[in-house]
């Protein structure tokens, strides 16, 4: 059983927030749940992914 | 949270003493919580004046503190992304059954189920304090989006757009006892949020 978000629902859902390259705000991710519910693993993948937008 | 509170000296020491019950444990690590939140706060208040991105990591059991850290993210003009990936109740026991057999740390699973609740209750009032929200269902390699939230909650905005999980949000916890309160939370969440469920 794997608990990692796969990458296409960060993409579909989270990717277009990074498109635009000259944005000023930055960014404040919140990850909310409890102990074991996969906020780790998914701010990392999604840090993975911005990295690679911006 | 839990590196840095492993980091803590002789708390991997007291941790690991089969003599204490998991009652114990649980308040030696939040006596040693206190220590990380203290340096967490630094950290937040440094990230903030550099306008560096940052990532908030919170359980959801109380949101007074969170609301209170998002109010100077707000206002300090940040692009707030709030993401909840919600885990059935029975497979997030499993879950942590296979991290207890390689961590010292035991999570008391009735501290845990009212941690799971409130964080469920405490989501409704976050909305007002973020820019996006998505809840996930991360159960499973199947994965889906159950929630998503776009635009402030106190402005009225044709893109907004809210899914109802009304139907879905049974599922997570089928625990007997609770299934009277889940459905107290999920239809407070969805009638305030999405009038799809009526």
């Amino acid at each position: 059983m794997s608990c990692l978000l796969p990458d296409k629902y960060i993409s579909t859902s989270l990717h277009k927030l990074f498109q635009n390259k000259k944005a000023t705000r930055p960014l404040a991710l919140i990850t909310y749940g409890p102990t074991g519910s996969g906020k780790v693993k998914l701010y990392k993948l999604f840090w993975k992914v911005k990295s690679q937008r911006i | 949270m839990d590196s840095l509170v492993e980091a803590i000296p002789d708390y991997y020491q007291k941790i690991v003493n089969p003599d204490l019950t998991n009652e114990q444990k649980t308040s030696l690590y939040f006596d040693c919580r206190k220590q990380v939140d203290d340096l967490s706060s630094l950290v937040l208040a440094k990230a903030i004046a550099g306008r560096f991105n940052l990532i908030y990591e919170t359980t959801g059991s109380s949101t007074a503190w969170l609301i209170s850290d998002l109010n100077k993210i707000k206002s300090a003009g940040y692009n707030i992304v709030f993401l909840y990936p919600l885990v059935n109740w029975k497979i997030l026991n499993e879950r942590l059954d296979t991290r207890e057999r390689t961590s010292p740390r035991k999570i008391d699973r009735n501290f845990l189920l009212q941690g799971v609740l409130k964080a469920l209750s405490n989501f409704p009032g976050v909305l007002d304090y973020v820019d996006y929200a998505y809840i996930y269902d991360n159960s499973g390699s199947k994965v889906s989006i159950l929630f998503s939230y776009d635009g402030s909650i106190t402005e009225t905005k044709p893109s907004r757009k809210i899914n109802c999980f009304n139907s879905s949000l049974k599922k997570f916890i089928d625990h007997e006892n609770v299934m009277d309160i889940i459905e107290t939370i999920g239809t407070f969440l969805l009638c305030k949020y999405c009038n799809e469920c009526r």
